[in-house]
C-alpha cells in the first residue's frame, strides 16, 4: 500500500522514509477498520442535507467592555467568557487548551488581574474591564507590549499556542509590580504558575517577563524585529491562526460519541433520534451495530450541528444499546494466559492493528495478548549473550542486572486534534493540526477517490505535536464525512478529556536489562527483552537504541508488545528513545559503579562514535559533572546528586523536499508545502536564505502549511531542517546568481557581483530589496540534493561505516531529593550535543531546552492513569494529567559540538528528539548518586521516592 | 423536582463552572457578586472574640475531624477578630495586612493554592464549599462510569478503584480527600461561619459530611454561607502552613497542614493546633500532635511531636505512604510556625 505512495528517488529510501506505511495505514484507517474487523468502509454516500431549523430565540445580552470597546454580548448563565470573546467578538488570541483552568492559554485580564476565561461565567465579568492579549501594544511604535518584546527577543516561544496567556500573565505582572522593586525570579515563576507550556520555553519565558518587570523592555524594537523566530511576532500577538481558530461560513460543530467500555460490541443506536434534534444536521455512524469497541474512547458515532449544545444533545439522543465483553486491563493481568486476546490472530495483529511507531510494521508472533519477540537486527538474534554476561559476572566482572518501567504518557499537545473541512462539489478543503500536510492531501485524495489536485490541506500554524498528528487520524476523517452528509463546513475540535484519551500516547515500557563488564573492562554482552504496554496497537521498537550505542556482537535485544483494550500508542519524541536509554544508562552506571569506575571513563571505552567521544571530553571540563563530589554524600534532609547518560539517535531527511523562492518588489517569499509546529523551520528557512542575501531571517518571508505548495516533508523524525535548510540554500544561491546576471542583462550594470547584503557593480552598489523592485519577479525551486556521502540510514549500523556519522548526545542533570517529602526537583541541566552545523543557534537551544523539560517531566509527574476496572481514563484533564510547570524546569545549559558533518549537504542534522532520549536516565542516574537508592519506575512520585529511600536507608 | 428548583449560589464559579461543564451540576443560579453582592466581599475586624485554642487532649477529640470547639470562655473585650466576608476573593485573604500579620498560616494557604487566575477569581465561601476533585466524581460522566456516591450513585468507585492520591485517614464512604486548603487552615483557629439569618456555625459542622455522606459540606440548600469568623490572633501567636505535593506549584497537594502555636511570654507553647488537609474526606486535627507541644519550649520537641501526626491514619491499600508524609507536612507546618514572626500587639 505505501508502495504505491512511494515517489522519492532515494533508491529504497521512500518520500515518506521510514514513516510510511505506518502511519498512513494505520493511526486513521487501521484504528477504523480494527473497529469493524474487516476493509475500510466507504466514504458515506452524498444525502440530502437535514434542512436547517428556524433559529431558536437568543440568550440575553450583557454589556462588556472589552480592550477599551464597549460591547453589548449575549451570555446566559452558563456562558463562558472565553466563547463569548472568540466566538461572539472574534477575538481568538486566548486559547481553549484545558478547559478548566489548570493550563492558562485562556488568561485574560479582568479589571487588571489574570483571570482563566475557561471557568469564568460571562455574566460574572462584565461590565468589565476586560483586556485580551489583541490589546497590548496597540499603539507602540513596533505594536509591541514590553511583556511581548521581552519573549521575543529571549525565544521564550516554541508553537506559541500557550504565548497569548504566558503574554497576559506577565502583563498583569508588570503592571502590578511598575509600583514596587523588580519582582525577582521566585517571584515571576509564582505569577506564571497558571500557565503550562508543552514545548518546554519555561526557563526563557521566566527571564523574559523578568527582564519586561524590570524595564529592559520599555523601548520599541526596531525593524526588522530582533527575533531569530520569524512567526513569533504573530504568535506573541495572539494573531498567529491555528486550526482551532479557523472559522468557515455556515461552519458547524462536531461532536463524537466514545465508548465507555474497554471492549464490546454496539448492538444499536437511535440515529433518528438524533437526527430529529433542533439543530442537529448530520450523524455519521462509524461503528455499526455489531460493530466491534476495542477501547475506551473510541469513536462510536459523530454528530454536526449549528451549535455545540445541539451536538451534544445529538450526542445525547444517540443512546446507544452496547454489549459489554471480557477486557484485557493492566499490563500485568492483559499478559495472562486467560486474558481475553485483543486481536484473534498473528495476521490481525500486523495488519489490523494501528502501529505505534514510525516505520513499516513486521509480521511477528502471537500468542494471546503478547506479540513478539521482534528483534532490531536484520540478522538473527545472536546467542549466548546472556550466558557471556553471567560469565562475566561469575568470573568477577561488574554486571548489572534491572527491570525498569515507564508509565504511559500522553502528547498532550496544547492545542488538541482539530479538523475543519469544507466541500465544493468534489473539490476538498481541510484545515488540520497536522505534521504532514502533504501526506494527509494524498491520503484524503485516495480515501475520498479524488484526484489529489482537488484536495487541499492547510496548517498555517501548528500547536504542538510531538508526534501525535500525522497522518489521516480520526477527527479528520469524521470532519470530512460529516461536512459531506451535511453539505456544509464541519469542525471537529478533540475536547482536553478526549485529546488525553486518544490524542496519543507514548507506550508504558517494562525493560529488562542485563550487561556485564568482561575481564579486560570492556562490554561482555547485553541481554535485553523490552515490553511496551501497547494498547491495541504494535510494532514498538526500543531495543535498535542499545544496538546504536556501545558496539559489540553480543547484543540480544528483543521488542514485544503488551497488547490490552486501552488506547493505540502513538509515535511520540523519539519513540523508543526514552525508555531504552532509561534502563541503558542506568546500568551503565551500575557497571562503572560496580567496577569503581568513572562512569564517563568507562563510556569512553566501550563507545566508539566520534560524535559521542567528543562529547565525553567536553563533559569532562562542565563544573556542574566534574565537581558533583562523592555519591551519597550529604545527610541531611535535601540531598544533591549528578547524574549522566549518553544516547545516539538517527539522521533522517526527506530527500523529495522542494522549497521554492519567489522574489519581486515585496521581496523575498520562500514556500513548501511544510508545516511549523513550533520546530522552528520557518525560521530555519528564512535564516538559510537571508544567509545567501546577507539579510536578517526578517527580510524573508515563509509561507507553510498548504499542500498546494511545492513537496514538503512532514514535521517527524527531525527531519525538517536536514530536508528543508539545504534547498533553501540552494535556492538562495540559484537565486542570487540569476538576480546577478540579470542586474548585468537588463539593468546594464557592469561588473555585477553579490556582495553581503547588496549587489556591487562597476558603476557603485545597489541594495538588494532596490534590485527587486527594478527588476521582473523570478521563481526558482530547488530539491533537496542527495548527499555525496549517499543518504544516510542506520540499517545495519554495526556493520557500516554509516555508525561513525551517528550524532550524539551527553545529558547532565542536578537533581534535589527532599527526603522529608518524597520531592524530586531537576535543579540544573547541561546538554551536549553533537549534530553538526547548527543553523540557528538561539532556536536550536530553545528546541533542547524544550527536550529537557518534556524528559524531567515524564520523569517527575506524567503517567496516564485509569481505571483498574474498567480502563476508563482517570487522568483526563490537565490538573490530573500534569506536566511540568516553569518552577519545575531547571537551569539549561546548551553546548554544541559543531564538527561538521562530512559529506552531509548543510552540515547538520536534526537534534529534537536527540535533546531528550537521554534525560530521564540522567535523572535517574543523579537521584541514584545522591540517595544510593536507584529509581527504576517512572515517574518518580513522592510515594516512589519515599519506599525507595526508606529502602536504601536514605529517608 | 420541583417546577421552581433552589438556585444554586455562584460567586466565583471556578469549581461550578468545572462541573456544570462535566454534567455534574445543573439547574438555575444566583449570582452573587453582581453590582450589589448578596454576600459580604470585605474582611473587617469583629468582636466578640475567642482566645486561643483551649489546650487539645486526646481524649477531647473524639472523632478525626471534629475539632473541639469550646464554648468561648469570658475574653478580653478589646482583641479584634476578623470576619471575611464569603465574597471575598482567594488572593485578596493572602494578601490582606491584617491576615498577614495575625494569621500567617491562613495567608499562606490562601496563597498556596490553586494558581494566580484561580486565586483571582475563587472565593473563600466558594473554597470552603466546592466540591472534591476526584476523577470519578469529576470525569466520571465524560468517561462513562456510572455515578459515584457522590453523583448520586451507590459506592465509591475510587475505594476499590485508583485511589492513589485518596484518603489516607479512612472516615468513609467516600475516600475523596476534602478539596478546601482553606478549611484546614481555618481549622486552627477554630473559626465559625455565619449564615444568612445571623446562625453561626462552627466550621467543623460545616465541613462534617456526618448528616449526609453523599455531600461535601452541610449547608442546607436554600441557604448562605455569609462570612467566616476568626477569632482574634493572640500577642505571641505564630502559624505557618505547609504542602506536599509533586510538582513545585499549582498542584493538588498530597497532604497539607496548617499549624498554630500560641506562645506564652516565658516561651512556652500554651496552646497549638495543627491541622492536616489532603488525608480525609474533610480536614483534621491532630489532639496528640497538639497534646505533646503543649508546656514544651517554642521550637523544642517539634519532630518528636510530628511522629504522631499520623495517629488517626487507616489508609487505604494505595494510600499508606501518606502516613508519611502526614508527618512530614506536619513537621514542616511546625518547625515554619515556630520560626515565623508573632502576631503583633494588637492597639488596645
Amino acid at each position: 500500500m505505501a508502495g504505491a505512495q512511494d515517489g522519492g528517488e532515494g533508491g529504497g529510501l521512500s518520500r515518506r522514509g521510514l514513516l510510511g506505511r505506518g502511519l498512513l495505514a494505520g493511526i486513521g484507517l487501521g484504528a477504523l477498520r480494527g473497529a469493524r474487523g474487516e476493509e475500510p468502509a466507504p466514504p458515506p454516500p452524498m444525502p440530502t442535507p437535514v434542512p436547517a431549523p428556524a433559529p431558536l430565540p437568543g440568550p440575553p445580552t450583557v454589556s462588556l467592555e472589552v480592550n477599551g470597546r464597549a460591547h453589548e454580548v449575549a451570555a446566559d448563565a452558563d456562558a463562558l467568557l472565553l466563547d463569548t470573546l472568540r466566538d461572539g467578538l472574534g477575538l481568538r488570541g486566548a486559547k481553549r487548551a484545558c478547559g478548566h483552568g489548570a493550563c492558562g492559554a485562556c488568561t485574560v485580564l479582568v479589571g487588571g488581574s489574570p483571570r482563566v476565561s475557561c471557568l469564568l461565567p460571562t455574566v460574572c465579568a462584565a461590565p468589565g474591564p476586560v483586556r485580551t492579549v489583541e490589546s497590548f501594544g496597540v499603539g507602540a511604535a513596533d505594536g509591541l507590549h514590553p511583556v511581548q518584546r521581552a519573549i521575543l527577543v529571549n525565544d521564550a516561544l516554541q508553537c506559541g499556542y500557550c504565548t497569548p496567556g504566558f503574554v497576559t500573565s506577565g502583563v498583569a505582572l508588570y503592571e502590578a509590580s511598575r509600583a514596587d522593586a523588580p519582582p525577582d525570579r521566585e517571584a515571576v515563576i509564582d505569577a506564571l504558575e497558571g500557565n503550562l507550556c508543552r514545548c518546554g520555553a519555561h526557563q526563557r519565558l521566566v527571564t523574559a517577563i523578568m527582564e519586561a518587570c524590570a524595564g529592559k523592555y520599555e523601548q520599541a524594537l526596531p525593524l526588522p524585529l530582533p527575533t531569530p523566530r520569524v512567526d513569533g511576532p504573530e504568535k506573541v500577538r495572539g494573531a498567529a491562526v491555528y486550526t482551532v481558530d479557523v472559522q468557515l461560513e455556515g461552519q458547524l460543530v462536531a461532536k463524537v460519541l466514545r465508548s465507555p467500555l474497554a471492549h464490546g460490541r454496539v448492538l444499536g443506536l437511535q440515529r433518528a433520534a438524533a437526527e430529529a434534534v433542533p439543530g442537529v444536521r448530520a450523524v455519521h455512524v462509524l461503528v455499526p451495530n455489531g460493530g466491534l469497541l476495542r477501547y475506551p474512547g473510541q469513536e462510536i458515532a459523530a454528530v454536526a450541528a449549528d451549535s455545540e449544545a445541539a451536538a451534544l444533545a445529538g450526542l445525547e439522543a444517540l443512546r446507544p444499546e452496547l454489549a459489554p465483553l471480557p477486557a484485557a486491563l493492566g499490563f500485568a493481568a492483559a499478559r495472562a494466559a486467560e486474558a481475553p486476546p485483543v486481536y484473534a490472530d498473528a495476521s490481525a495483529a500486523t495488519h489490523d492493528a494501528p502501529p505505534a511507531n514510525e516505520g513499516p510494521v513486521l509480521p511477528s508472533k502471537l500468542v494471546g495478548n503478547l506479540r513478539g519477540p521482534m528483534t532490531s537486527s536484520q540478522f538473527a538474534r545472536p546467542r549466548g549473550a546472556a550466558e557471556r554476561v553471567s560469565a562475566s559476572v561469575q568470573a568477577g566482572g561488574a554486571g548489572a542486572e534491572l527491570v525498569a518501567s515507564t508509565a504511559v504518557i500522553s502528547h498532550c499537545a496544547l492545542e488538541p486534534h482539530a479538523a475543519v473541512a469544507r466541500w465544493t462539489g468534489a473539490k476538498l478543503e481541510v484545515w488540520a493540526s497536522t505534521q504532514s500536510v502533504v501526506m494527509l492531501a494524498e491520503d484524503l485524495a485516495e480515501r475520498y477517490d479524488l484526484r489529489r489536485a482537488d484536495v487541499r490541506v492547510f496548517a498555517p500554524y501548528v500547536g504542538g505535536a510531538f508526534g501525535g498528528k500525522v497522518g489521516l487520524s480520526p477527527e479528520i476523517l469524521i470532519a470530512v464525512d460529516l461536512a459531506r452528509l451535511a453539505g456544509a463546513p464541519v469542525a471537529l475540535r478533540l475536547d482536553r478529556a478526549e485529546e488525553l484519551a486518544v490524542g496519543g500516547a507514548r507506550p508504558g515500557a517494562e525493560l529488562r536489562l542485563s550487561l556485564a563488564a568482561d575481564a579486560d573492562g570492556g562490554l561482555a554482552g547485553m541481554k535485553y527483552e523490552a515490553y511496551a504496554d501497547n494498547g491495541v496497537s504494535v510494532g514498538v521498537n526500543t531495543a535498535m537504541m542499545l544496538r546504536l550505542s556501545y558496539r559489540s556482537p553480543h547484543k540480544d535485544l528483543v521488542d514485544f508488545d503488551v497488547l490490552s483494550h486501552q488506547p493505540p500508542s502513538r509515535p511520540m519524541r523519539a519513540p523508543g528513545g526514552p525508555a531504552a536509554y532509561f534502563a541503558l544508562e542506568q546500568a551503565v552506571d551500575m557497571v562503572a559503579a560496580g567496577r569503581a569506575e568513572d562512569p564517563v571513563a568507562l563510556r569512553r571505552r566501550w563507545d566508539q562514535t566520534p560524535a559521542r567521544l567528543r562529547l565525553y571530553d567536553a563533559v569532562d571540563g562542565v563544573p556542574l559533572w566534574r565537581d558533583r563530589g562523592p555519591a551519597r554524600a550529604g545527610s541531611g534532609r535535601y540531598r544533591r546528586g549528578v547524574g549522566l547518560a549518553a544516547a545516539t539517535w538517527f539522521g533522517f531527511l526527506d530527500p523529495a523536499s522542494q522549497l521554492r523562492l519567489d522574489v519581486g518588489p515585496d521581496g523575498l517569499l520562500a514556500s513548501t508545502a511544510a508545516q511549523d509546529m513550533g520546530n522552528g523551520v520557518r525560521s530555519v528557512i528564512a535564516a538559510e536564505v537571508a544567509r545567501v542575501f546577507g539579510l536578517l531571517p526578517q527580510a524573508v518571508r515563509v509561507r507553510l502549511g498548504d499542500s498546494d505548495d511545492v513537496y514538503g516533508p512532514m514535521a517527524a523524525g527531525s527531519r525538517c531542517t536536514a530536508s528543508l535548510g539545504p534547498a533553501a540554500t540552494d535556492a538562495a544561491l540559484e537565486l542570487r546568481d540569476e538576480l546577478v546576471a540579470e542586474a548585468e542583462a537588463r539593468l546594464g550594470l557592469r561588473g555585477a557581483v553579490a556582495d553581503g547584503d547588496h549587489l556591487r557593480h562597476a558603476g557603485g552598489r545597489m541594495p538588494w530589496a532596490e534590485l527587486f523592485t527594478k527588476l521582473p519577479p523570478q521563481t526558482v525551486t530547488r530539491k533537496r540534493r542527495r548527499d555525496p556521502a549517499g543518504y544516510f540510514l542506520p540499517i545495519a549500523v554495526e556493520h557500516s561505516l554509516l555508525y561513525d556519522r551517528l550524532p550524539g548526545v551527553v545529558q547532565v542533570i542536578a537533581v534535589e531529593v527532599d527526603t522529608r517529602l518524597g520531592r524530586v526537583r531537576a535543579v540544573e541541566s547541561w546538554s551536549g550535543l553533537s549534530v553538526g552545523r547548527i543553523v540557528t543557534p538561539e532556536m536550536a537551544r530553545s528546541q533542547i531546552e524544550g527536550g529537557v523539560v518534556q524528559g524531567v517531566s515524564a520523569a517527575l509527574y506524567e503517567e496516564r492513569r485509569t481505571d483498574p476496572g474498567t480502563g476508563r481514563l482517570l487522568s483526563a484533564g490537565m490538573e490530573s494529567y500534569r506536566i511540568a510547570g516553569v518552577g519545575d524546569a531547571p537551569q539549561m545549559t546548551v553546548f554544541f559540538d559543531e564538527t561538521p558533518l562530512e559529506g552531509v549537504h548543510g552540515g547538520g542534522m536534526g537534534l529534537a528528539e536527540l535533546s531528550t532520549v537521554a534525560v530521564t536516565a540522567a535523572l535517574a542516574n543523579a537521584v541514584a548518586h545522591a540517595t544510593g537508592w536507584r529509581p527504576l519506575a517512572l515517574p518518580l512520585r513522592p510515594d516512589r521516592v519515599l519506599a525507595g529511600l526508606a529502602a536504601v536507608g536514605a529517608a | 423536582m420541583s417546577a421552581a428548583p433552589t438556585p444554586t449560589p455562584r460567586a466565583g464559579g471556578t469549581d461550578l463552572m468545572d462541573r456544570r461543564r462535566h454534567g455534574r451540576h445543573s439547574g438555575p443560579l444566583l449570582d452573587l457578586l453582581g453590582v450589589a453582592p448578596a454576600v459580604p466581599v470585605e474582611i473587617t475586624p469583629w468582636a466578640p472574640v475567642l482566645p486561643a485554642p483551649a489546650p487539645a487532649t486526646p481524649a477531647a477529640g473524639g472523632p478525626a475531624g471534629s475539632a473541639p470547639v469550646a464554648a468561648a470562655p469570658p475574653a478580653p473585650p478589646a482583641r479584634m477578630g476578623l470576619r471575611i466576608g464569603a465574597g471575598v476573593r482567594i488572593d485578596a485573604l493572602a494578601h490582606h495586612p491584617a491576615v498577614r500579620a495575625g494569621f500567617g498560616g491562613l495567608a499562606a494557604a490562601a496563597g498556596g493554592l490553586g494558581t494566580p487566575q484561580i486565586r483571582a477569581q475563587a472565593t473563600v465561601g466558594g473554597n470552603l464549599l466546592q466540591e472534591v476533585r476526584c476523577p470519578y466524581f469529576r470525569e466520571g460522566l465524560a468517561a462513562g462510569h456510572t455515578p459515584c456516591l457522590k453523583a448520586g450513585g451507590a459506592a465509591c468507585h475510587a475505594r476499590g478503584g485508583d485511589h492513589l492520591f485518596h484518603a489516607c485517614v479512612d472516615l468513609g464512604p467516600c475516600v475523596a480527600p476534602h478539596p478546601s486548603t482553606l478549611a484546614a487552615a481555618l481549622l486552627c483557629w477554630d473559626a465559625e461561619v455565619e449564615l444568612d439569618g445571623d446562625e453561626v456555625w462552627p466550621l467543623a459542622r460545616l465541613l462534617g459530611a456526618e448528616a449526609d455522606p453523599r455531600r461535601t459540606h452541610a449547608l442546607p440548600a436554600g441557604r448562605l454561607l455569609r462570612a467566616v469568623r476568626l477569632p482574634a490572633a493572640a500577642p505571641g501567636d505564630r502559624s505557618a502552613y505547609a504542602r506536599a505535593a509533586n510538582r513545585g506549584r499549582s498542584e493538588w497537594p498530597l497532604v497539607e497542614a496548617c499549624a498554630r502555636l500560641s506562645v506564652d511570654p516565658d516561651g512556652k507553647v500554651r496552646a497549638a493546633a495543627v491541622a492536616l488537609g489532603g488525608v480525609a474526606n474533610r480536614p483534621i486535627r491532630l489532639p496528640e500532635v497538639e497534646a505533646a507541644l503543649v508546656g514544651r519550649p517554642l521550637g523544642a520537641g517539634l519532630a518528636e511531636a510530628a511522629a504522631r501526626a499520623d495517629a488517626a491514619a487507616r489508609p487505604l491499600p494505595m494510600t499508606g505512604y501518606k502516613r508519611g508524609l502526614m508527618v512530614g507536612c506536619a513537621l514542616d507546618a511546625l518547625e515554619r510556625a515556630a520560626a515565623a514572626p508573632p502576631a503583633p500587639e494588637q492597639p488596645a
